[in-house]
């Protein structure tokens, strides 16, 4: 009873929120991830030994934080309900559910971090234009085009990526712009456009049907062999006429000088180019929604508290 | 416009100060007004910089600095309408000292005051109202400190609960403001920009950690007197902080916020 009385408290709250405030102080202060060398050479040895016991190098994973906050969500929680419960108990001019509102977004929000934290899926991919790439083996998604649009000065202005995404066989859409701050949502998964890279695109065909193009650190299967466009040769400037290809075929690993005009595994180089490639990010987050539900409901518990006051102080004086 | 707005605000100040020596009981009808031109000038500077960059003007630290600015002498002029409040001539003394002292050192050169356009991530209407709404948060978090700093050095309970009734309001007003500012419309931007609400990023833990100071401070003054300096203590702390996290990180602790 005592232990469920404490678990009500605001005063244990109180205490919480000092806890989760100092260690977040910690996490804001302390370079994170850092190895134990690290922190014996930047701090004084008592102090070091107790940051790396208390896992304060990694202060918002560590069992300390986790068992703060957790304890915190469990007594806001028993705070809300009793709170909640006694409300109800008012005449309906006296309630005030906006914190309630707030304290339940809140537990909302933290759920769905859990559900992120958990679950959450990324998969960063280049693509150059014509490419394709298979998100979550549904949908297909294929580069059209990719701009990058520059100020005056020469400062990046936006990436856009122009692409089709089809899902077993149909196409979902034609020719849709992926920008920064304007992701393009597919079901569960969310595409986002997080930068772009100038890479060495080598373009490889038979002269008859097959036409590949590799890009710079991207390995690819080509008739059982995986074959990696390693690099250019150093000073080769943004048109090579060479480049490194490394080849494994079973256990067997080669590395090929390949210059343009020349062959690999049946299919000739025809050029190299540096050129733009769209950097894209599929998510797929569980939390998102949960996240967002959090987020509304904050944000009526803000409104709906101040607007309470308010009325209250006008009938007041 | 920028420097005419120091100006006036210096003009403004020193007569403050004069009337202040002075202890004049009657009210103070001259100084107020220059701060409002003041905040005028800096809104008409934040206007002209927007239409040049062809976008709303809170995305540099000159832009945010002359934004916080401008509302914080405006709420230094509402405030000193306000003369029933106890102590208004030195809250709004401290406001416009406040004001300065960012427009001190939006000229300074950890502020360059270039034009330059929004790089990419930052082009977003979610940026503006992050941005916005957690200044405004902030301006009312300056008055409630301006006001806590008058609280530990009075010693008279009766002024104390006058005092106390600003900070908590100024609080109360800040509160959902900077929530909604730096933790909701951020989070919601981040995750457009960067495809995750939240990144443990230095800007967002020293915001969440302004924002668990002023929770700390509303939850507090429900079980403590208020005339207990343990709640003006916090809120001291908490615009400290939240100063921290406005200049202190951007330049001691990189990370995705670097270009603000």
């Amino acid at each position: 009873m005592k232990l469920l009385r404490l678990l009500f408290s605001l005063r244990l709250a109180i205490v919480l929120l000092i806890l989760i405030t100092l260690l977040s102080v910690a996490g804001g202060v302390l370079p994170q991830g850092g190895s134990a060398e690290m922190y014996s050479r930047l701090l004084p040895a008592p102090v070091a030994g107790a940051v790396l016991l208390l896992g304060l190098d990694h202060a918002f994973s560590s069992p300390l934080f986790f068992a703060a906050a957790g304890l915190f969500l469990i007594n806001l929680g028993a705070c809300t309900v009793r709170r909640f419960t006694a409300q109800q108990k008012l005449r309906r001019a006296k309630r005030s559910v906006g914190p309630d509102l707030l304290h339940i977004g809140i537990l909302v929000l933290a759920a769905g971090g859990v559900l992120t934290s958990v679950g959450r899926e990324e998969q960063d991919f280049l693509l150059t234009s014509g490419e394709e790439h298979l998100i979550g083996g549904e949908y297909r998604i294929e580069l059209s085009d990719f701009e990058y649009q520059r100020y005056e000065d020469g400062a990046p202005k936006d990436w856009i990526s122009t692409v089709s995404v089809h899902r077993g066989g149909e196409l979902l859409h034609e020719r849709v712009e992926i920008e920064v701050n304007a992701p393009l949502r597919l079901g569960s998964y969310t595409l986002y456009q997080v930068r772009h890279a100038m890479r060495p695109v080598a373009r490889f065909s038979d002269g008859e049907f097959r036409e590949l193009r590799l890009i710079v650190g991207h390995p690819t299967e080509i008739d059982g062999a995986t074959v990696q466009f390693a690099a250019v040769p150093e000073g080769a400037g943004s048109d090579p006429e060479e480049g490194i290809f490394m080849i494994r075929e079973g256990m067997k690993r080669t590395a090929r000088r390949l210059a343009v005009g020349e062959s690999l595994l049946g299919l000739k180089l025809r050029s190299i180019r540096t050129v733009h490639i769209s950097g894209l990010q599929a998510v797929r987050d569980p939390g998102y929604t949960v996240v967002l539900v959090g987020f509304i409901l904050a944000s009526l518990g803000l409104a709906v508290t101040y607007v309470g006051k308010i009325v209250r102080i006008r009938e007041e004086n | 416009m920028a420097t005419a707005a120091f100006i006036l605000l210096l003009i403004s100040a020193g007569g403050q100060i004069f009337i202040l020596l002075l202890r004049r009981q009657r009210a103070d009808a001259v100084s107020h007004w220059p701060v409002a031109a003041a905040a005028l000038l800096l809104l008409g500077e934040l206007i002209r910089r927007s239409v040049a960059i062809d976008f709303v003007a809170v995305t540099g630290i000159f832009e945010s600095l002359l934004f916080f600015a401008a509302f914080l002498a405006a709420a230094g002029f509402a405030y000193h309408l306000q003369r029933r409040l106890p102590f208004y001539r030195l809250l709004f003394f401290g406001l416009t000292v406040l004001t300065i002292a960012l427009l001190a050192v939006a000229s300074s050169p950890i502020a360059p005051a270039d034009l330059k356009p929004p790089v990419p991530a930052l082009q977003s209407s979610w940026l503006v109202l992050h941005v916005a709404f957690a200044f405004l948060g902030e301006v009312f978090f300056a008055a409630a400190f301006v006001a806590s700093l008058i609280f530990v050095l009075t010693k008279s309970e009766e002024r104390r609960r006058g005092l106390d009734r600003i900070i908590y309001t100024s609080v109360g007003i800040g509160y959902p403001l900077y929530t909604l500012g730096a933790l909701i419309f951020g989070a919601i931007w981040a995750e457009q920009a960067w495809g995750r609400y939240w990144s443990w990023d230095p800007k967002e833990t020293w915001a969440l950690i302004t924002w668990l100071v002023f929770t700390l401070y509303l939850h507090l003054r429900l079980v403590c007197r208020n005339t207990s300096t343990a709640g003006p203590i916090i809120v001291i702390l908490g615009f400290l902080i939240a100063l921290f996290t406005f200049l202190g990180v951007n330049y001691l602790l990189p990370g995705l916020h670097s270009y603000t």
